[in-house]
C-alpha cells in the first residue's frame, strides 16, 4: 500500500495505491481550512479503511510547483514523517503527477500549472522527461489559449505558444509508476529539496 | 514523560524537550536575525521558508541533546497562534504529522500562554497574578486568576515595546533587534537628559501607547546634527528607555490597584532588560518574577510546559485545529 498527498494545486488530494493501482483518491478544495487538515483527513481515510501505519510501504508527497502554502505544508508534512518512520518518503513534482492522468502513449505534451493569481508555469514533457520549464503569466496563456479559465492545471498537446490549439483538462490518474526514474527518490529529506523549491520561488520572482 | 515543544510562530525556529517535573532537558532555537536584519525587520515570506529548512534539524538537536527518539516522546506541543500565519503552518503541520507517525498526543498552544507560563518553569508561582509580557510584538497585562483563565486587562494601543525600541535604535543607527544594544547604550548616558514625554491613552488608563514616544524622539533628533547623534546615542539611549518604562510601571500600578495579585510574572524579549525589572522591583510592592536565562525571547520551552499543564487538565487535541494568525487569549482559554 502506498499513499501520495498532493497539497500544492487548488484541489488537494490524497491517493492510496496498491500494486499501483489507484485504490482509493479523495479530493477537496485547497481553502486554507482545508489545507490545515490534510492530516486530520489522512488519519480518518486510514482510520475508515483499516490500514495502520505499518501497512504503508511508500509515502509519495507532491513538491511542486503549485500554491506556496501548499508546497509548504505538504514539505512539512514529508519532513515530520521522515523524522519519526521508517516508510520511505518519496517525492514528485507536480508535472510529473499530472503527466500520470495523461495517456502514456502521448509523446509530447506542455502542462500549466497555477502557482498565484497572475501567473504559472509551463513544461513541455517529452512521455515522461521535463524538457524546458517556462514561468508564464495567465493573461498570456489565456491570449493563447482563448480561455479564461485556468485556475486548474491544464494539459496541452505540444505546441508553440504563438498557436491556437485546443486543450484538455489533466484526466484522471489511475496508476502510479513507481519505476519511474526521475522521480526523486531518498529515505531522508534533506535541504537539497528545499533549494529546489527555492529555485521555483526564484524562477518566479525573475519572472514576476 | 518526555514533552516536545514546537515554536515557529514569529522568525525563530524552536524545539525543547522538558519533562513532568519541569526538568528542561534541551532548548534548541535556530534564530533568522541575520536573515531579516537587512530588510530592518522581519520578511514573513523569508520566515517561512527558513522555518521548513530547519524544523527537521532544531528537532532532531533538541531530542539528541536530551538523549532520546522520537519513539520516546509522549506528547508533542506546537504553537497553533497567534503569529505568522505561514510560519505558524510548518510547525504545526510537522507537529500534527509527526503526531499521527508516532500516535502521540498532541496539544496547540496559544503563544502568549508559553509566555505567561515561562517565569514558572524555574519559579513557584501563586494565583492570582499578573502575567506582563514586553516583547517585540506585544505588550500586555494579563491578569491569571487560576490555572488556564486569562483576562487581558490592558495592552498597547499601537506600536509593541520593543517594536518602539527598534524604531528608535534604527533611527540612531543601531541594527535590528535593537533592544539589548540600546540598553547597552544606555548603561553609559543620563536618563533624564531629554525628557520624553509621558504617554496616556485617553479614557483607557490600563491601556498604552508608544508611537508618541518614537515621534517625540524623531523631533529631538531633528535638532541634532549627525556627529551630535553619535555622541549622544548613550544619553539618548538612557532617556528613550527610561520614558519606554516608566510608561509600563505607570500602568501596572494602576492596573494592580485595580486587579490585586500575587505577584507580577514579566516574560517577553524586553523581560531580558534589566532596566526595566529593576524598574518594576523597585516602584511595585509584589515579587517580580521573570523567566530563567533563554527563557525570555520565544522559546519551545514554554509551549511545552504550557502544553503539558493544558494536557493534564484536557487532555489531547484533535488533529484538526488549525492555525491562527490572530487568536485572542480569552477565546482560546474558553474553548
Amino acid at each position: 500500500m502506498e499513499i501520495l498527498l498532493q497539497t500544492v494545486l487548488s484541489t488537494i488530494e490524497i491517493a492510496v495505491f496498491q500494486d499501483k493501482q489507484l485504490v482509493f483518491r479523495k479530493q477537496s478544495p485547497s481553502l486554507q481550512k482545508s489545507n490545515n487538515t490534510v492530516v486530520y483527513d489522512l488519519q480518518n481515510m486510514l482510520q475508515n479503511r483499516g490500514l495502520p501505519l505499518s501497512r504503508i510501504r511508500r509515502f509519495w508527497f507532491v513538491n511542486g510547483p503549485g500554491y506556496y502554502t501548499g508546497i509548504r505544508i505538504g514539505l512539512s508534512i514529508a519532513k515530520a514523517f521522515s523524522d519519526t518512520t521508517s516508510i520511505p518518503i518519496r517525492l514528485i513534482t507536480t508535472f510529473h503527477w499530472l503527466r500520470m492522468g495523461i495517456p502514456p502513449s502521448t509523446e509530447r505534451c506542455c502542462i500549466f500549472i497555477p502557482s498565484s493569481k497572475k501567473e504559472g508555469y509551463l513544461a513541455r514533457m517529452h512521455h515522461f522527461s521535463v524538457e524546458s520549464v517556462q514561468c508564464i503569466e495567465k493573461e498570456q496563456m489565456e491570449k493563447d489559449y482563448h480561455s479564461n479559465v485556468l485556475q486548474e492545471p491544464l494539459f496541452v498537446p505540444f505546441g508553440g505558444l504563438d498557436v491556437s490549439i485546443p486543450y484538455a483538462p489533466v484526466g484522471d490518474i489511475t496508476t502510479l509508476p513507481l519505476d519511474y526514474k526521475d522521480v526523486i527518490t531518498s529515505q531522508t529529506i534533506e535541504p537539497e529539496y528545499i533549494k529546489s523549491v527555492d529555485d521555483l520561488f526564484q524562477n518566479r520572482k525573475e519572472c514576476g | 514523560m518526555y514533552i516536545v515543544g514546537i515554536e515557529t510562530s514569529c522568525d525563530d525556529t524552536a524545539a525543547s524537550v522538558i519533562n513532568e517535573k519541569k526538568e528542561l532537558m534541551a532548548s534548541i532555537l535556530s534564530s533568522q536575525t541575520t536573515f531579516h536584519a537587512k530588510y530592518g525587520g522581519i520578511v514573513p515570506e523569508i520566515a517561512s521558508r527558513k522555518h521548513l529548512e530547519l524544523i527537521s534539524h532544531v528537532c532532531q538537536e533538541a531530542l539528541q541533546s536530551s538523549h532520546i527518539g522520537w519513539n520516546d516522546v509522549d506528547l508533542i506541543c506546537v504553537t497553533k497562534g497567534p503569529g505568522l500565519v505561514g510560519s505558524l503552518l510548518v510547525g504545526v503541520e510537522y507537529a500534527k504529522a509527526a503526531s499521527l507517525a508516532l500516535g502521540k498526543p498532541i496539544k496547540g498552544i496559544h503563544h502568549i500562554e508559553g509566555h505567561l507560563l515561562s517565569p514558572s518553569l524555574t519559579h513557584p508561582i501563586t494565583y492570582p497574578y499578573m502575567g506582563l509580557i514586553v516583547s517585540g510584538g506585544h505588550t500586555e497585562f494579563v491578569h491569571v486568576p487560576k490555572p488556564g483563565s486569562y483576562q487581558v486587562v490592558g495592552s498597547t494601543v499601537d506600536d509593541a515595546c520593543g517594536e518602539s525600541l527598534d524604531k528608535f535604535g534604527k533611527s540612531i543607527g543601531i541594527s535590528y533587534p535593537a533592544g539589548p544594544i540600546v540598553e547597552q547604550f544606555a548603561t553609559q548616558g543620563e536618563e533624564k537628559k531629554y525628557p520624553f514625554p509621558l504617554p496616556s491613552v485617553r479614557n483607557r488608563p490600563f491601556d498604552m501607547s508608544f508611537s508618541g514616544l518614537k515621534t517625540a524622539a524623531m523631533h529631538v533628533l531633528q535638532k541634532l546634527s549627525p556627529d551630535e547623534i553619535e555622541n549622544e546615542k548613550g544619553s539618548l539611549c538612557a532617556s528613550y528607555q527610561r520614558a519606554l518604562f516608566y510608561h509600563i510601571t505607570a500602568t501596572a500600578k494602576k492596573i494592580l490597584a485595580s486587579y490585586p495579585s500575587t505577584m507580577i510574572l514579566l516574560s517577553g524579549g524586553v523581560s531580558a532588560n534589566q532596566t526595566l525589572f529593576s524598574m518594576l522591583q523597585q516602584s511595585i510592592d509584589i515579587p517580580v518574577l521573570k523567566p530563567g536565562k533563554g527563557l525570555s525571547t520565544d522559546n519551545a520551552a514554554m509551549i511545552a510546559w504550557a502544553g503539558y499543564c493544558r494536557y493534564i487538565a484536557e487532555g489531547s487535541d484533535s488533529l484538526d485545529f488549525e492555525v491562527q494568525s490572530s487568536l485572542a487569549l480569552e477565546s482560546y482559554a474558553a474553548e
